[in-house]
């Protein structure tokens, strides 16, 4: 959570960039006395960058809002859209080729949209730190034996050999251990 | 003087390059690094201004072609969230300096002034 909490500290000064960049254009043509196309168009710049910021906030905040972490029927197609466009306010995704192959019929599923959340990030987080945030990342859903799956694929390194065959790593592979 | 602007962040971009133009410096924008390399090879350039977070090839990488291409050419990189290994890395390549997003522009071009007075 802190890696994320700093990537999305960091995405924001982007939008805080901007809108000091319109800041100082904007006194410049102030003190210039100068009223062109680009004064009006920097309002618009610094509106579009206010909202972007605000955006990231809400993004944040939805990850530790309490009435979240409560069970209901939720949508794990919006949850993993939620999650990853979360991830790509870090600029995490921009070398990542995303494929979502929803299955078509998935039902809602009783869950806690908070938690799912946080299990999402953190296996995505983990994949794109084997991909070194290059390659392509696969979201993958459907029904199998009346249960709905999800699946979350890269082309990453996968987990060393070496890693695998300690008790720490045979837990990876372990979904009760 | 003419630079390379290189940033994904497109309305970044375009106050950067349009305060810059105030200032009668010309400028072309671009917004990825393959891009970059592109114009770099097909243009002129006195200066070179780098995102280091750069879609299809990051800004160190661009900054290592062009610096391949013309040893001289100056260059200042900057980021809103790359780390410090990244920025450390983008000095190494050959930038004068790297800034942290946001910065104030009108520093940017007090670095240009600089560095125009001492190359003459």
């Amino acid at each position: 959570m802190g890696k994320m909490a700093s990537g999305i500290a960091h995405e924001i000064n982007n939008p805080l960039a901007t809108i000091g960049g319109c800041a100082e254009g904007l006194l410049n043509r102030i003190n210039k006395g100068q009223v062109d196309h680009e004064l009006l168009n920097y309002f618009k710049i610094r509106d579009e960058e206010v909202t972007r910021c605000k955006k990231i906030t809400t993004n944040m905040l939805s990850f530790v809002r309490r009435g979240t972490y409560e069970k209901s029927y939720v949508n794990a197609h919006e949850i993993l859209d939620k999650t990853l466009e979360l991830i790509s306010l870090q600029g995490r995704l921009k070398g990542v080729s995303i494929l979502r192959n929803y299955g078509e019929g998935v039902p809602l599923i009783q869950a806690s949209e908070g938690d799912l959340k946080q299990v999402f990030l953190a296996v995505v987080i983990n994949s794109l730190d084997s991909m070194d945030d290059n390659g392509t990342l696969t979201l993958e859903t459907g029904i199998e034996n009346n249960m709905v799956f999800i699946k979350i694929i890269d082309t990453g390194s996968g987990i060393p050999s070496e890693l695998k065959n300690q008790r720490r790593g045979k837990r990876i592979e372990n979904p009760f251990g | 003087m003419k630079i390379l602007l290189a940033d994904d962040d497109k309305n970044f971009g375009i106050v950067l390059k349009n305060e810059l133009e105030e200032d009668k410096y010309t400028v072309d924008l671009v917004s990825d690094g393959v891009e970059a390399v592109l114009h770099f090879i097909d243009n002129t350039y006195d200066f070179v201004l780098l995102d280091i977070k750069l879609p299809k090839l990051d800004g160190t990488n661009v900054l290592q072609v062009t610096k391949k291409l013309n040893p001289e050419i100056p260059a200042i990189t900057f980021s809103g969230h790359a780390g410090n290994i990244e920025m450390a890395e983008s000095i190494k390549a050959g930038a004068i300096k790297c800034l942290t997003k946001p910065f104030e522009i009108a520093h940017l071009k007090e670095d240009f002034k600089r560095y125009i007075s001492r190359v003459g």
